[in-house]
Order: C-alpha cells, then structure tokens, then sequence
C-alpha cells in the first residue's frame, strides 16, 4: 500500500469513527429525552404541554442525524 | 462527439437516478406520515387526551428503548456499508433485526394485556390497537426489508459506492422509529 491509498484509508476511517461517535452521541441524548419525558409524565397530571417539547426534540433529532433530513433540501454533505 | 441513444440514456440514468430514488422515497415517508398524522389525530379527537388506569408503562417504556437501540444499530449498519465494513454491516444489521423482533413480541405481550383491560371495541381501544397494530405492521415490514438487505450483503452485494438499497431500509426502519416517538406519548403519557 502506497503513502496516498494509506492516507485515504485513514482520513476514511477516522470520518467513520467520527459518524460513529456522533451517532452515538445522539443515541445518548434520545435516551435521555426519553427516561425525562417518562418521569414527567408519571409525575404531572396533565403533562402534554410539559412533554410536547421532549416530542419536538427526539422527533428533529432522529430526522436530522439518523434520517439525514438537510441533505434533502440540498444542505449537508449526506 | 455525439452520444448514442443508449448510452445518453445510461448517462441520464446514471446522473438522476440516486435524485430520483431519494425523491421517491421521501415522498413515500411524507405519505406514511399522513397516514400515521390521521391516526394520531384521530385517538385525540375521539377520547381527548384520556388515558386508561391500566396501561402496561414499564413495558411501553422498555420496549421505546429497545426501538431506540435498533435505530443506532441501523444507523451503525448504515455508517459500516458506506465504508466497505461488510462483517461490521453484517452484525449491525443482524443485531437491528433481532431488536425488532424483541419489540414486536413486547407489542404482542402489550396487546395481550390491554384486550383484557380495554377492549378494541372501546372509544380509546379502537385508537390504540389501530396505531399499534400499524406500527407494528411497518415493524414487521421493516425487518422483513432488512433480511433482504442483509441476505444481498451476504451475497457479496452492496459497497461504498453502491449502497442505495440499505440506505433506503435504513432509512425506512428510522421512519419507524420517528412516528413511535409520536405515537408513544400520545397513547401512554399524555
């Protein structure tokens, strides 16, 4: 393997690694979203309003990182 | 020089082809969120924001996450693929699968559970067992898309340059999990 297909290899595997800690990132937050939205809603009555922004949040989050929604609208590199 | 008929049309196809699947495919996902939009309005509309005493929440809860987790892991599978990683594609695609499996049998053991305390022909038993069993039936249509996917990168098929096809299930199995983020709080927290 010569200097430049090594170079590639490993500009391409740390663009992985970093996909793979920003997915993992995300994942976390979603996780966290999720156990607050359940202690709100066991905690209030009537939570809706309280919980509509967890919605919102976990909602825009998976559309953006996992569903690579702005490479839809011509942004982004996906 | 001039192109022959046949080649033009390879080259058209070759240059909008990927625009024209990932138009197609979120056109599809805006009607799928239609479908899942006249659900979800529809259990508000018919029992307000009520909710019945006997709702399983730990179970709802354990198997949010475990949809949760199937999306990271096809989000991985994804991510392996686009970097000619087939073991890792392999695994990841395997591991969803089975966390999609796990989640529609705690779908079948919630099921189980609310027939005996709600009946379907109930207001909000009508509502729930509607948009559970059509997520459940895009669950199981995704994991059926994923063994295909998965049984052609068995097979050799799929690469970095060429990996529309998981993309796409990918892609399908997130919608999955996008309306679950809806439909969840609105049938067990609200």
């Amino acid at each position: 393997m010569d200097t430049d297909e090594q170079m590639e290899t490993s500009v391409k595997s740390s663009a992985q690694q970093e996909k793979v800690r920003l997915g993992l990132i995300v994942a976390a937050a979603l996780a966290v979203l999720t156990l607050v939205e359940y202690v709100i809603a066991v905690s209030i009555d009537d939570p809706l309003i309280w919980l509509l922004p967890f919605v919102i949040a976990k909602f825009a989050l998976i559309l953006e990182y996992f569903m690579h929604f702005s490479s839809v609208l011509g942004k982004g590199d996906h | 020089m001039a192109l022959t008929a046949p080649a033009a049309h390879a080259r058209a196809e070759a240059t909008y082809r990927p625009q024209a699947n990932k138009l197609g495919l979120w056109l599809f996902f805006l009607s799928e969120t239609f479908l899942f939009s006249a659900m979800i309005s529809a259990r508000f509309v018919t029992s307000g924001t009520d909710t019945p005493e006997h709702l399983n929440q730990p179970l709802a809860l354990a198997i949010t996450v475990v949809l949760l987790l199937s999306s990271i892991s096809a989000y991985l599978s994804e991510n392996a693929i686009a970097n000619d990683d087939r073991s890792g594609f392999m695994l990841y695609t395997r591991i969803t699968i089975l966390l999609g499996l796990l989640f529609t049998a705690g779908v079948v053991l919630e099921w189980r559970e609310a027939l005996a305390d709600f009946p379907a022909a109930t207001i909000y038993g009508s509502a729930f067992f509607a948009l559970i069993g059509l997520h459940a039936f895009h669950v199981v249509t995704g994991i059926m898309a994923l063994g295909v996917v998965l049984n052609l990168g068995g097979k050799g098929h799929f690469g970095s340059e060429d990996y529309w096809p998981v993309e796409g299930t990918v892609k399908y199995w997130h919608l999955v999990d996008l309306m679950w983020v809806v439909i969840y709080p609105s049938l067990y927290l609200f």
